[in-house]
């Protein structure tokens, strides 16, 4: 049992409330369909009575196809992740605490700066979108446990642990990452969203699990098809394709 | 470079592809020299593995010269000949540490595909899906070997490619599912299927002292090979007859203390069973026929092991657990830790106790690796093993 990815309970709730939102927004489109339907056949007096009533049908489900199509400011969302490293807590510690070698396996995160307990992130999403916060280290045991605290007026209001504890009969370290974020509404929470791709959990661990091959191995591992992002066959990349190689490459 | 590719179910074909580039630092580029088609091939042949994109390069058993080295690779030289075993293996996880090499927790960069079909991601392999790491396959002029530093075994000169190439799968393959089955001399041990794993499991169970192996298959040419060359004392074809009346009488009622599945997912059958369960595979409502399974447990004596070598895929209907849990049966399985095996089994090869080379019937260029697949899913000409030889 070497990975773990937990759902947190909120987002799990996010999904269900969601799927039922998508079940509304499909009932009231298809009540719409109909609406517009009987609305255009009618030439009767109750055609204007119809039509008024589509409009109002149509703007409601706008409305909501609009909530669930952008993301709301209300609902945090929490990340765990877990994984066990065959290095001692100290190593792993210390190469976290390092917060230059971060870069190297969390996909999105350009570069971190630190000065007297304060840290500055910089980060890119897809589509080249760029954000930038503020963070204080607000607990750090050694070999222990690292936490972190966005700071107010911060662009990403953001939180998060990272815990390193012994594994089984002492062998290696049982790696727990557990990160908060609060979506703020507009622009910057959909970047914000988009910067966490389609499933973040899923992505944290990718990201783990980079760290975890740095460690255990050297360097972050590539196959013929992993270095494209997208579908592609495995066979050896075309020498235009290097490049993009290249910017995996761990060296 | 040529380079064998698949394009859907049933086409292959080889044509012209990049050269493989070091991509990591104890990555090492290999020429192939010989390289084998494998009945897991046949699966992907098949369509029945999922995740293949068009254009992927199969294979997975090959070898060949060490042609370029990354910069962390110091105990390998330019120019070694060596043999490639087919899980991609770190060394440095716990599960390699633990010498269960297949189940590396580095070598698969798609190991959330992996987990969402079997909960957790074993190692890559070479040519086999992108579920299973995206990697090239050997069925090519060069292949990239990643972790260079631990898996490629050097071979002496003095072998042929045919005695040694075994040594990335099927050898270590067959000698683990004889060792699954904890024999300490004196058993009988009945082995389902006598395609190349078959041979060398019951060669292994030879090896490993069992007194009595039985070989079970349908095709007169291979269990008379299993008789003749590996080691088998009895051989059962089952379309003649009952395996389990047959079984009864060898072990005087008791049954095989030992079963070995080495068929998998895509076994033939004779009844109505069978014929459902190809229904249901073309169907996609099971994606495995475990038609050699469920016998293997029905005809296992009490308190007895089956080991299971034969590659399964996905989900499988009617499993007998009811036999195993009453009849106290032991169920072992896994993806060959070839690593473990390789040096042991090639010493046995160089004192002359064993010599994989029976089972190869067809060498081809790489260039006909096409007609390769075809004779080998269809058996024709007596076919056992194709060696595609590209260089």
């Amino acid at each position: 049992m070497q990975f773990e990815a937990v759902s947190a309970q909120g987002n799990g709730a996010n999904h269900r409330g969601n799927r039922l939102r998508w079940v509304r927004l499909g009932l009231e489109t298809a009540a719409l369909v109909a609406l517009v339907d009987r609305a255009l056949k009618r030439r009767d007096r109750h055609q204007a009575g119809l039509l008024a009533t589509t409009t109002a049908l149509a703007g409601v489900t706008m409305l909501d196809a609009l909530s669930l199509t952008r993301p709301r400011s209300a609902e945090p969302v929490r990340l765990r992740a877990a994984l066990t490293i065959n290095r001692s807590p100290a190593d792993v510690y210390a190469f976290w605490r390092d917060l230059r070698n971060l870069p190297g396996f969390l996909r999105h995160v350009e570069e971190i700066d630190e000065f007297d307990g304060l840290t500055i992130w910089r980060a890119r999403g897809p589509g080249g979108i760029h954000l930038q916060w503020d963070a204080a280290i607000v607990a750090d045991r050694p070999n222990e446990r690292i936490a972190w605290r966005s700071l107010e007026g911060a662009g990403l209001d953001n939180h998060g642990s990272v815990t390193f504890l012994p594994g089984p009969r002492g062998r290696g370290t049982e790696l727990r990452v557990d990160i908060g974020f609060d979506p703020p509404w507009g622009a910057l929470g959909s970047a914000v969203v988009k910067l966490l791709g389609d499933v973040p959990e899923q992505q944290l661990l990718a990201d783990l699990r980079r760290l975890k091959q740095i460690l255990e191995t050297g360097e972050a591992t590539v196959s013929d098809a992993s270095i494209h992002p997208g579908l592609h066959a495995a066979r050896p990349p075309a020498p235009s394709e290097l490049p993009l190689v290249k910017g995996l490459v761990q060296s | 470079m040529k380079a064998n590719c698949w394009y859907g179910k049933k086409q292959v074909r080889v044509e012209d592809v990049p050269d493989p580039k070091i991509l990591n630092a104890r990555d090492a580029i290999v020429r192939v020299t010989s390289t084998a088609i494998c009945g897991s091939d046949l699966h992907l042949y098949n369509g029945l593995m999922p995740t293949l994109e068009k254009g992927d390069v199969l294979g997975h058993e090959f070898m060949g010269e060490v042609v370029e080295l990354g910069t962390s690779v110091t105990n390998l030289s330019v120019g070694d000949r060596v043999v490639v075993p087919f899980p991609i293996a770190c060394g440095g996880c716990l599960s390699c540490d633990d010498g269960l090499f297949s189940l590396c927790e580095n070598s698969n960069p798609n190991a959330w595909m992996a987990e969402k079909l079997w909960g957790y991601s074993p190692a890559g392999l070479f040519g086999y899906t992108h579920l299973l790491g995206g990697y090239a396959g050997g069925q090519a002029e060069y292949v990239r070997v990643p972790y260079a530093d631990i898996g490629p075994l050097k071979v002496p000169d003095g072998l042929t490619d045919e005695q040694v190439l075994f040594l990335s799968d099927i050898l270590p393959t067959g000698y683990m599912g004889a060792e699954m089955c904890g024999l300490t001399g004196g058993e009988v041990v009945a082995v389902w299927g006598a395609g190349p794993v078959g041979q060398f499991a019951i060669a292994s169970a030879r090896l490993l002292g069992a007194e009595r192996i039985v070989a079970i298959d349908r095709l007169p040419y291979r269990l008379e090979l299993a008789l003749k060359r590996a080691g088998a004392t009895d051989v059962i074809n089952y379309e003649e007859t009952d395996v389990a009346e047959a079984l009864r009488e060898i072990t005087g009622g008791r049954g095989p203390d030992a079963c070995i599945d080495a068929v998998g997912m895509e076994a033939h059958g004779t009844g109505a069973m069978a014929a459902l369960d190809r229904s249901k595979q073309a169907l996609m409502l099971e994606t495995d026929r475990p038609i050699a399974l469920r016998e293997a447990i029905r005809c296992c004596k009490n308190g007895g092991v089956v080991s299971v070598v034969g590659v399964y895929g996905g989900l499988i209907d009617h499993f007998p657990m009811g036999a195993i849990v009453n009849r106290s049966l032991t169920l072992k399985s896994g993806q060959c830790h070839v690593q473990r095996y390789m040096r042991p089994l090639l010493e046995h090869i160089q004192n002359g106790d064993l010599d994989p080379s029976f089972v190869v019937t067809h060498q081809l260029p790489l260039s006909e690796a096409a007609r390769g697949y075809e004779m080998f899913l269809n058996r024709e000409d007596g076919c056992e093993k194709v060696v595609l030889k590209a260089a």
